[in-house]
Order: structure tokens, then sequence, then C-alpha cells
């Protein structure tokens, strides 16, 4: 299988939504490929499908059209069940509008993926507090979200990402409501994840953030229309 | 699943609304509350009721003497009868055949001793009998035997406090002085249990308070116009409890016959009390049934609402706990745990109020209430199964939620 060499790989992915009779396609097949260890990039205009791509590659909704391989895996067709079982063992969300839980504080909100999960209590607390650690919020853990900055609750919601050390981590508009000093500081931190070998897929407006990935894809009307890459 | 988790979150969500789960838990507060005080109310007055039919035993048949009305007396056709006599008991001694002992009782009207006339104590002529009648246990000495009944020896025998009362004059072949005669004392009782009882039908004596002598030797005051042989009741024993209804009716039937259709007597039966307990028992276990089910139906709606109106507020949590990882069972386990926690938590206030509400009637109404372990788990498995339904709807509603739609609501 050329599987091991690719992460995520998909083929012909087709995105069709039907309002009544009016129908939108928001991907029109799509060929993409992430290795292990990658940071990529995908921007691209409003409406672009960006979005939506992230949410197949996430398992979050399945493509009507094509074949989505995570892991070397086909998962085009697998239940709603199993869907759930990768997003919960394989997939980190990062989203734009802030992701958090409010009436928890910042520990229980990173250890709310261990509740789907199979590790034990100690075991989820000891992984929530390192994730917690390396976004550098050990002080505040037991702070809730509102008394936290819009990038200390984005650095939140990357602990809970990582903390289940999933295959990959999606980021769609992580930065999109931060100011630019804060911004850099979360792609710092999406950089020294990278380094230390996560892959990550990040969707961005931001030419400032597409520079520090590796690869970047544009999407114009659901279709890749060049690679702008520095591998 | 991590189940203290996921209870700690129901609490949690269910307290961030306190005021709106408590408004919308009140249903079901009000609807346990009731069952329970009334299940309280119904055990108590089932307890009682039993009590005392079991202490007439549900084996007897027994036979009253009844004073005739003032219409009554007019009649003349209450010629034809002398009364319940003596002669009745032998005459159902004699013709029923399932009947295994016939204690007939005659209260007398005598003087009493000095030390005791202040106290309402009674005087019994019976047979030896009545001790089998009643299970009446001798302490010290014996029962009235057949011999002082057929030689009408002048003994007596006490009850546990008037021996205690007489003092010295009260022990074991000591003279007790009844009206012109004096009887000497062969035999006391052991104390037995007694309670007051509102229902004159189920009236049981004291005996403790009770002086019996031999039947027949009873001397009556000679201003009172009591005529010869005349007795007050007759105790029926059956052996077998299946014949106690055909014996009952035997007995109509014979002393109806006997007294010229006089209706100077009643025939009380334990069992039939018992049976006509049982059925105004069910009755009332129907009305309970229908008001406990109505207001858990309007309880259940509210609960119903108020989750409907979570599962809407938090459609981006749910769509957050999805995109991390949850399934759908995950968000059904997790609405539905909310519901149950909110219902089961009315339950138990209605507990708390019901059992209060018992107690206070209690004493106010003067009723016995029995609060029963039976009674609080049928409550909370109600209020918990209110919340299983009712909880369901919006807890489906909420997993099917998909994620992504979820996400993008604000
Ligand atoms: N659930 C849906 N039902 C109908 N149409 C949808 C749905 N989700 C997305 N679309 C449509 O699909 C297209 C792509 O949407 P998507 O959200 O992927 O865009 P995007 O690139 O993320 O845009 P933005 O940069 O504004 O976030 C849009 O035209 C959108 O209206
Ligand atoms: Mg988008």
């Amino acid at each position: 299988m050329n599987g091991g060499e690719k992460i995520v790989e998909t083929l012909g992915i087709r995105k069709v939504y039907e309002m009544g009779s009016h129908k939108v396609e928001a991907l029109r097949g799509l060929d993409f490929s992430v290795k292990p260890g990658e940071f990529v990039g995908i921007m691209g205009p409003s409406g672009s499908g960006k979005s939506t791509l992230m949410h197949i590659i996430g398992c979050l909704e399945r493509a009507t059209e094509g074949t989505y391989l995570l892991g070397g895996q086909d998962i085009s067709s697998i239940s709603d069940r199993d869907l759930s079982l990768m997003r919960a063992n394989q997939i980190g969300f990062v989203f734009q509008t802030f992701s958090l839980i409010s009436q928890y504080n910042v520990f229980e909100n990173v250890e709310i993926p261990f509740l789907y999960r199979k590790e034990t209590r100690n075991e989820a607390r000891r992984l929530a507090e390192k994730a917690i650690e390396r976004v550098g919020l050990s002080e505040r853990r037991y702070h809730r979200p509102s008394e936290l900055s819009g990038g200390e609750m984005q650095r939140v919601a990357i602990a809970r990402a990582l903390a289940v050390d999933p295959l990959l981590i999606l980021a769609d508009e992580p930065t999109g409501n931060l100011d630019s000093e804060t911004s850099k500081n979360i792609i710092s931190l999406f950089q020294d994840l990278n380094e230390q070998g996560t892959t990550l897929i990040v969707v961005t407006h931001e030419k400032e953030v597409a520079s520090h990935c590796q690869t970047i894809y544009h999407l114009i009307d659901g279709q890749i229309v060049n690679d702008e890459g520095s591998a | 699943m991590k189940w203290d988790k996921i209870l700690r979150d129901a609490w949690r969500a269910l307290f961030r609304h306190r005021l709106r789960s408590f408004l919308s838990s009140l249903g079901i507060v009000f609807a346990v509350m009731a069952v329970v005080g009334m299940l309280s109310i119904a055990e108590g007055a089932k307890q009682e009721i039993l009590d005392q039919i079991e202490r007439l035993g549900t084996n007897s048949v027994i036979v009253r003497s009844l004073q005739l009305t003032k219409a009554q007396e007019a009649d003349p056709r209450r010629r034809l009868s002398q009364g319940l006599v003596l002669s009745d008991a032998n005459a159902l001694k004699n013709t029923i055949h399932t009947i295994s002992n016939v204690a007939p009782v005659k209260e007398v009207k005598a003087s009493l001793p000095i030390s005791i006339a202040q106290d309402p104590f009674e005087i019994l002529a019976v047979t030896e009998s009545y001790q089998l009648a009643k299970n009446l246990t001798v302490r010290q000495g014996r029962f009235v035997s057949v011999t002082d009944v057929v030689r009408k020896n002048l003994v007596c025998v006490l009850g546990e406090e008037v021996s205690r009362l007489l003092g010295d004059g009260g022990h074991l072949g000591e003279a007790l002085r009844l009206e012109h005669r004096t009887y000497r004392i062969v035999g006391i009782l052991h104390k037995r249990q007694w309670k007051y009882s509102k229902s004159p039908a189920l009236a049981v004596r004291n005996y403790n308070r009770v002086i019996f002598i031999p039947m027949g030797t009873e001397v009556t005051d000679v201003h009172e116009q009591t005529r010869f042989g005349e007795i007050s009741e007759i105790w029926l024993r059956v052996a077998r409890n299946e014949n106690v209804q055909a014996c009952a009716e035997a007995v109509r039937r014979i002393l109806n016959q006997k007294h010229g259709g006089v209706e100077d007597f009643q025939v009380i039966v334990p069992q039939e009390l018992l049976i006509q307990a049982q059925k105004t028992q069910r009755i009332f276990n129907i009305i309970l049934g229908c008001i406990a089910g109505i207001s858990l139906l309007v309880g259940g709606i509210g609960i119903m609402n108020t989750m409907l109106a979570s599962v809407a507020e938090r459609t981006r949590e749910i769509g957050i706990r999805r995109a991390i990882g949850a399934a759908q069972e995950h968000i059904v386990v997790q609405f539905l745990c909310e519901a149950i926690v909110l219902t089961t938590t009315g339950g138990c206030i209605g507990i708390i109020l019901g059992a209060g509400s018992a107690v206070i009637i209690s004493k106010v109404a003067g009723w016995k209430t029995v609060l029963t372990v039976w009674s609080v788990i049928v409550s909370i498995l109600m209020a918990g199964g209110v919340g299983l339904v009712s909880g369901l709807y919006p807890a489906v509603k909420a997993a099917r939620l998909e994620p992504v739609r979820a996400l993008r609501h604000e």
C-alpha cells in the first residue's frame, strides 16, 4: 500500500450540498495528499470550499463522491460510529471561533476528548497536563475560558487537539479572530509542534501564516489550482 | 464510559440553569410528593385495619346481641325472639360442623370492689372455650374450667391490670367480692397488647382490664331487666379458613330462623371486613394511580420542554463534542443522564416533602401513616422513568444533529 507514504490522500473528492432543488457543489473532484510530518497550508477565497475540505479530512462528514484514505485506510464509506472513532483517535481540531465549553475550566476542556477514548482516568489527567504544559498554560489550568484572552483560548484548543497525540491536527483559520501579534504566537506554536513531528493542515487567509507552511494549496471554486510550495 | 464525569457534567449543566431546572422539575416534585404522601396514608390505614382484623381473627365469626330500636321495640313480632341466648350458641354448635369452638360471652354489670371501682373494668361471664377463642394465656393459676361452669363454682380469673390494681387482694387464692357474692381468684392472665380502635365493629376488648367468671354464676342487678340466659356475644371459631364464609351464612340463616326474623343480633365476619378493606384499597390505588399518572405526564412534558431548550442552546457544544470524537451514543447518554438526574432529584425532593406531609397529616388529623421502603423505591424509579422517557426524544434529537451543521450554529 502506498498509504505508508501519505497520511491523507483524497482521490476525486466531490461534495455536493443539496438544498431543495438547488445544488451547491462545494468541492469538484479534488486530489490532495499530505505526507507525515508535513505542515500544509490551504488558502483561497471565501466560499471556495476550504472548510468543507477540512471537514471531510477531519471525518466530520463524508464526501459525495471520491475516495478518502486516512493513514492508508479507506474511510469513504465507513459508519457514523467508526467516523466518530476516527475523530476521537486520529484527529485534532482547532476552529476559528473559540471552541471551548464555557462552563469548564482549561484543564477540563483539554480533558474532554478522553471522555470518548479508552485512557484511564489517571492517564487522561497526565496527558491533559502535559498538553497544557506544551502550550504554556500550566499556570492557568483552573481558569475559565471567559478569563482568558483570545490567543490563550486558541492555545487551549490546540492543547486539546494535541493531547490525544493525533495522526494530524486540522486548524480552520485558527488566527482569523486574533490580532497579528497573537497570530504570530499561535503560528510559532504550530511550527514548534511541527518540528516535534506533528502533521498539520492549516486553513488561512493570511500570507504571514502561510509563509510558515511547507506546502500551500490554493482552492478556488472547489478545485486546487496550483501548488506553491517549498519542500 | 466514564459515568462519574458524565454525571458530574449533568449536574453542572443543570446547576448552571438552576432556576429553570428547579421550575421544570416542580411537576415531578409534586407528583412524587402526592404519591408518597397518599401511599403513606393508604399504607397506614391498611395496617391499622389489618391489625384489628388480625386481632379479631380471620377464622372467627362473631355474633353480637343488638339493642332493639324504639320502632322495633314497638313491633309485636319482637316477642317471637328472646334475644341472643345461650341456647343459640348450643344450636350453632350442634348444627354447623365446620365450627371448632363456640364461646358465649355475657357482659355482666355488677358493682366492683372499691379499690378499682372508678376505673372502666369489665366483668365477663364465659365458658372454658373463651380462652381458646381469644388465645388468652394464663400467667398464674388457670382459666375458667368446664367444671367451674357446670358446678357454677364461684371462681374468677383476672386481667393483668386488674390484679395489679387490686394489690394484695389481687393474688391467687384471694377473695374478690362482686355484688353480694364472693369469688376466689384462681388465675391471672399475661399482659396483652391493646390498642384503641375508632371503628366499633372492629373494637377489641382490653383483656388487661377484665374479670372473668364462669357462665351462670353471675348475679345480675335486680333492677336490670335481662331475660334468662341472655348473652352478649358468641365467638365462633372455624377450623379452616375457606369455610368461614359458608359458616357465616349458616349462622345467619339459623339465627334468623330461631329469632323469627327479629334483627336483635349482628354477625361480624372479620374475613369479610378484610375483603371489604382490600376492595376499598384497590379503588384507592386506582385513583392514586390516575393522579400520579396525570401529574407525572404533565411533569414529563415540562422536562421534555426544558431538555429541548437545553439541546437547542447547546447546539454548538454538541458540534464541538462531536468534532473531538463523541459518537451519537455519547450525546444521547449525556442528555439522557441530564434528564434523569433532573427528574430523580425532583423525585428525591418529592419523597422528602411527601414523607414530611405524611408526618404532618398524622399529627394534625391523627391518621396513622406509614412510609414504606417500597413506596420510596417505586417513586424514585417512577421519577427516573419519566426522565428517561421525556429525555429520550431531546437526546436523540441532539445526537442526530449533523456535526458540521451543529458547528456552524451560532
Ligand atoms: N451545510 C451546507 N449546506 C449548503 N451549502 C453549504 C454547506 N456548507 C457549505 N456550503 C457551501 O459550500 C461552499 C463552500 O463552503 P466552505 O465553508 O467550505 O467555504 P470556505 O472556503 O470555508 O469559506 P470561508 O473562507 O468563508 O470560511 C459555499 O458555497 C457554502 O455556501
Ligand atoms: Mg471556512
